[in-house]
């Protein structure tokens, strides 16, 4: 496997630096550099918003989660990923409209000029920053720990997320946005067909989809239903993941951005319905080594049945071929994150194009390095921390939706739910306040609190109006 | 025809919005359930494979008669 994973690498990591150098221009401005001259194509529009969402989470953790918790994990995210591609449709036509008269540099900056305030422009980095860090640690985080567990002894865990993290900041500082849309290009046609590989050794291994279901039957049949055998897909959860994700254009400024950088609207449809197809057969493909993993590992560590699942069992082909795949999943969603995060910086900055192109580059080295010494302090939960991170960026929404969809000014008062939203949910995730009141579960009740105030926020301000 | 387009459009917020709402109930949830199954799928996951299709037909749809489809073209 090793002579394969040195061709297969080393093609990727040329692919990489090709990638570097056609972006790289001596004399480009700040929005080439940031957001690529807002000029992607709906093929290279569906594989950066495919690799920046699916990522080593949707490699590592799906398979995990259908393991452990059952096909409840369809639910979850495939459903909820079906939900999110109609909002693109919709939010997505009215932010772009909006766009056209503001103009964008992130979406921060695009918060302040609409409000005419700094409140809600610091108050949507504040959470970006608190939500993206820890989701960018739990890619690099994840893909440690599968490289440990390949290369055992070889290096240890911390040093696998320095080399990824590095690898990371040289090509983003030298290409900007486009670099990283060409090698997300890259990584989301190699995540589709590795994982269609394994999935299929997995179908194999057992002669066909109907006795691998057979055989999950008789090992535990509660993964065939929801809530699953530990109870985690009870309605609430499901109800408050769907709500998370499918806000997920509107509330991650990585995939935010990519929705108004696309070319046109036409660009952004076909984008669209590509994601929802993209998001079926990758997901589709976890729950076959899903099942796989609860049949011949149902007791194994997640890394040790990531390791045996997507390598050891394997061809040596694939299974180098599944090394790199994880590797450039991580590497651009981790990138994608901590590059948004630069974005966002720069769009609340002043002055001259090149200040802030200098200040946003020490800033995009910080956050990475923040990014890095969290990822030694994460759990393995991939798929649950990655659900967090969607449920704190969508306190947001109230603040974004109302920006984008009234005419006139926002009222500011709608800062004050979202910001009470996202300290409520701070507190609960660090046990502070409790994660249930009653029998419902927080981020349940946060979410019909912030609907609740939008809408009253609404109806006051109409009231005023007509006085 | 620009008004016709958009109530269309109303019209498949609608069916999103309901598709959401089926989605969470023993239609297609059914707890401790995974009978009947199809093509040797257990019921949640290909009821939920069926729903995850609509989102995306009724996406597909929404981009055809968009009302706004057209409008930034360059």
């Amino acid at each position: 496997m090793i002579t394969w994973l040195i061709i297969l690498g080393s093609l990727f990591i040329l692919a990489l630096l090709a990638a570097s150098v056609k972006s790289y221009k001596k004399k480009r401005t700040l929005d080439e550099y940031m957001l690529a001259g807002f000029n992607i194509g709906p093929i290279i529009g569906v594989l950066t918003f495919a690799a920046a969402l699916f990522s080593a989470f949707i490699f590592m953790g799906m398979p995990d989660m259908f393991r452990t918790d059952g096909v409840g994990a369809w639910i979850f995210l495939a459903v909820s990923d079906g939900g999110m591609v109609f909002l693109i449709i919709w939010f997505g036509y009215h932010i772009r409209k909006k766009v056209k008269t503001t103009g964008f540099r992130g979406v921060s900056g695009f918060l302040t000029g609409l409000y005419e305030h700094k409140l809600p422009g610091y108050l949507f980095f504040i959470t970006a920053f608190l939500f993206l860090v820890p989701y960018a640690a739990i890619q690099i985080r994840g893909i440690s720990i599968f490289f440990s567990a390949t290369f055992e002894g070889a290096l240890p865990e911390w040093s696998w997320a320095i080399i990824i993290v590095g690898i990371m900041l040289v090509y983003a500082e030298i290409g900007g946005f486009r670099a990283i849309v060409f090698s997300d290009a890259i990584q989301g046609t190699v995540l589709l067909v590795v994982i269609w590989l394994i999935g299929i050794t997995c179908i194999c291994s057992f002669g066909s989809v109907e006795s691998l279901f057979t055989a999950v039957e008789r090992v535990k049949p509660s993964l065939l239903s929801v809530p699953g055998p530990n109870g985690l897909f009870t309605v609430q959860f499901l109800i408050a993941s769907f709500i998370a994700i499918v806000l997920i254009p509107a509330t991650q400024p990585q995939l935010t951005t990519r929705v108004v950088v696309i070319r046109n609207f036409r660009s952004l449809s076909r984008m669209a319905v590509s994601l929802g197809i993209f998001a079926i057969l990758i997901i589709l493909s976890t729950v076959f080594i899903g099942m796989y993993g609860a049949v011949m590992y149902p007791d194994a560590t997640t890394a040790d049945f990531l390791a045996s699942a997507l390598l050891f069992d394997q061809k040596e082909i694939v299974g180098a071929l599944a090394m790199v795949g994880l590797f450039a999943a991580c590497l651009s969603t981790t990138n994608a994150q901590i590059f948004a995060l630069g974005t966002e910086l720069r769009s609340m900055m002043k002055g001259s194009d090149r200040t802030v192109l200098r200040n946003t580059r020490i800033g995009l080295f910080i956050f990475a390095i923040i990014a890095l010494v969290f990822s030694t302090v994460m759990s393995d939960e991939l798929a649950l921390l990655a659900r967090t991170s969607f449920t704190g960026t969508s306190m947001m929404a109230p603040v974004v939706f109302l920006a984008v969809l009234t005419k006139q000014k926002p009222p500011l008062s709608v800062l004050f739910f979202s910001a009470s939203g996202l300290i409520i949910l701070l507190l609960s995730l660090f046990h502070i306040l409790p994660q249930e009141i009653g029998r419902f579960r927080i981020d349940f009740l946060l979410y019909l609190y912030l609907a609740a105030g939008t809408a009253g926020v609404l109806v006051w301000k109409r009231l005023i109006k007509n006085r | 025809m620009k008004t016709q387009r958009k109530s269309i459009f109303w019209i498949l917020i609608l069916a999103a919005l309901i598709l959401g709402c089926i989605t969470f109930t023993p239609l297609v949830i059914p707890y401790g359930k995974h009978e009947p199954a199809l093509f040797h799928f257990p019921y949640t996951l290909w009821t939920g494979l069926i729903v995850t299709l609509l989102f995306v037909l009724v996406t597909w749809i929404a981009t055809c008669i968009h009302p706004g489809k057209g409008e930034d073209e360059s």
